[in-house]
């Protein structure tokens, strides 16, 4: 009852812990493809179910290619001045193992806990 | 009707009406809000305007300009800084309010702190208007200036006049940011006139204007991407960080010197008060010169203490506040000049009085005394300073000083002489200087009473008197000096050549002439005196 009035901090929680999966799912989205235009990376992830805006998407992007998990390439587009399409690097591949296998053990662990928990 | 303008979003043109550019304003600059403490920054402005832009144009399917609408639907798929996860400025966690309630407090205050940073203008340098590196139309944006050129016009005379403003333009050049968004092209411009930034606005001087290139030197380490640009920036925030140093430590060393002469000044100034009234007759004058004395010394001093205080305080004096000192120090200065220049034509001309003082009858010795003449100093209540060999009593002021030579007789007589000098404005003032001397010798038995000291009465005016006495001694002949005229006594036989007198047995007081000099009497020739 509470957690369901408790309409702001219910939100809060579902963006925390979209926050923290996100930058898996675009390198993911990104590294599905051979290089990706921002607005494509949010269809891929409107597909999924997480709906973010595409504002969200910028200042991650930015923070990812600083990092050199990904780089750009600008493109020409039809009408308008050239686009930034953006790939994943070498370094972005390792990373995104890596964060796989760190989300893939917590899912094992968070499906345990509450398997165990269900029963009793 | 409604007023439409062109607008460059992230390179992409842009026709939008009035209503549709206010949002489309406000909403960058909410976006500049949120991100601005960021990493990346620019580039992240850089890419969701152009963004927006694209949306825009794809949104206007033909059309030819953006309305509110068309911008209100490139927002919502860019989304509100809110929607970007930003975190709520007060989360009301604790408090127990109805969803709608805690969301409508939250807007707010985020809109209120939004206000509260964003007033003022950023320094930034204008890459669409330039003809070096945008630093001068950046300049002008953020001084209110409509055309670049003026500020253009300052730095080429100055250049001219001086050639700081060349280093001062690359100083600009390197430390400044360049305004590459649409955002920043608003910020550089200032905002639009909202009661809450008018505040800000107003209180903005010269002094902030300083502090805040050093600020926008330290943010811009973070945001500029290029290594060389964020080294040599922070060379410069450096530089100009030792610099404001060392002026503040070379200010305050001025302000505590000044303050020391300021203090040392009046007090020797009053000390020697006494003495003006022997310079100047006239008591205006005195008072006039004291008042420009005292401007001269404290108009600097708070010039100093008022610039420390802009320097250390960022509290500005005003422009009034300023002339008003330079005013005051450059008429005090003419003042004095002038009085002191018209004291000085006083001095100009000289006369000179020569007068033998009469001897007792006389053969073969003239026996002089030295007679000290009394000040009033050591039984009256005298602050102030002692100029060497001057003093006051109660009729005048006594110049302690009557030198005594003694030289060869030609015409085989003693002669004692007095000379006396004084100056004036004419030979005749000077004249008239010379009678104020007051210097009278008296006999006493064999002896002439030589007193040490001359008098100039009271109301009457120091003009460089002078007062000299010369004893002519022949071969062969003596004369005795007492202790106090032994003291002073110097011995001239040839011209331009001065000696001591010998020394002699300290219970001897009497010299004898002779073809080779003056020597000391022996006891013989003692007994037959």
């Amino acid at each position: 009852m509470d957690v369901i009035q408790n309409g702001a901090q219910n939100e809060n929680l579902k963006l925390q812990m979209r926050k923290g999966v996100l930058e898996m799912c675009v390198l993911s989205a990104i590294n599905a493809t051979e290089e990706i235009y921002p607005s494509d990376i949010k269809k891929v992830l409107d597909g999924s179910g997480l709906d973010i805006v595409e504002g969200t998407l910028y200042p991650l992007l930015t923070r990812l290619k600083n990092s050199n998990y990904l780089s750009y390439k600008w493109r020409e587009s039809e009408n308008g001045p050239p686009r930034k399409y953006y790939c994943i690097t070498d370094t972005g591949k390792f990373y995104l193992h890596h964060l796989n296998t760190e989300w893939n053990e917590i899912v094992q662990s968070v499906s345990t806990v509450l398997t165990t928990t269900k029963q009793n | 009707m409604n007023k439409v303008f062109s607008i460059n979003l992230g390179g992409i043109p842009v026709t939008i009406d009035d209503d549709a550019y206010n949002v489309l304003e406000n909403y960058l600059q909410s976006l500049h809000n949120h991100f601005k403490q960021g990493e990346g920054y620019e580039e992240i402005i850089y890419d969701i305007e152009n963004r927006m832009g694209e949306l825009l144009k794809q949104g206007l399917e033909g059309r030819a300009i953006a309305n509110t609408q068309d911008v209100k639907n490139a927002i919502s798929v860019m989304g509100k800084p809110e929607d970007f996860g930003a975190t709520p400025v007060e989360p009301n966690v604790k408090n127990n309010f109805t969803e709608s309630t805690a969301e409508k407090s939250d807007s707010k205050t985020s809109a209120g702190q939004a206000f509260k940073f964003k007033t003022g203008k950023r320094l930034m340098r204008n890459p669409d208007d330039k003809i070096v590196g945008g630093v001068c139309s950046g300049l002008s944006a953020y001084l209110g200036f409509e055309d670049p050129i003026y500020i253009r016009v300052a730095f080429l005379l100055l250049f001219f006049l001086g050639g700081s403003s060349f280093l001062v333009y690359f100083i600009l050049l390197a430390i400044l940011p360049k305004a590459v968004t649409t955002a920043d092209k608003l910020a550089m411009r200032g905002e639009p006139v909202d009661v809450n930034s008018i505040a800000g606005e107003v209180s903005k001087n010269l002094g902030d204007k300083f502090n805040s290139v050093v600020d926008y030197s330290k943010q811009q380490n973070i945001k500029n991407k290029d290594i060389f640009t964020r080294v040599l920036s922070g060379i410069v925030s450096l530089f100009a960080g030792g610099i404001k140093f060392f002026v503040i430590f070379i200010l305050v060393v001025i302000a505590i010197a000044f303050f020391a002469a300021w203090f040392g000044i009046s007090i020797g100034y009053f000390a020697a008060l006494p003495y003006a009234n022997v310079l100047i007759n006239d008591d205006k004058v005195i008072t006039a010169s004291t008042i420009n004395v005292f401007f001269l010394v404290t108009a600097p001093l708070l010039g100093v203490i008022l610039f420390l205080r802009r320097i250390l305080f960022k509290k500005s004096s005003s422009i009034g506040i300023n002339i008003a000192l330079v005013g005051i120090f450059l008429i005090n200065l003419f003042s004095l000049i002038f009085f002191v220049s018209a004291t000085a034509k006083d001095f100009s001309n000289k006369d000179t009085k020569t007068e033998e003082i009469n001897l007792p009858q006389v053969n073969n010795l003239v026996s002089l005394v030295g007679e000290l003449k009394k000040s009033d100093e050591s039984d009256k209540f005298n602050i102030g300073i002692h100029f060497e060999n001057s003093s006051f009593n109660d009729n005048g002021f006594l110049i302690e000083s009557v030198p005594f030579t003694v030289k060869r007789s030609v015409d085989n007589a003693f002669h004692l002489v007095k000379k006396e000098t004084a100056r004036g404005r004419t030979t005749d003032d000077a004249n008239v200087n010379l009678q104020k001397i007051v210097y009278n010798t008296t006999l006493i038995g064999n002896s002439v009473k030589l007193p040490r000291a001359f008098q100039i009465n009271k109301g009457n005016l120091w003009r460089d008197q002078r007062v000299s006495l010369t004893l002519l001694v022949p071969d062969g002949k003596f004369f005795t000096l007492d202790k106090q005229l032994q003291n002073i006594a110097v011995v001239s036989l040839e011209e331009g050549d001065i000696n001591n007198l010998p020394e002699c047995n300290a219970n001897v007081h009497t010299w004898k002439m002779t073809r080779d000099g003056i020597v000391c009497v022996t006891s013989k020739e003692l007994e037959s005196l």
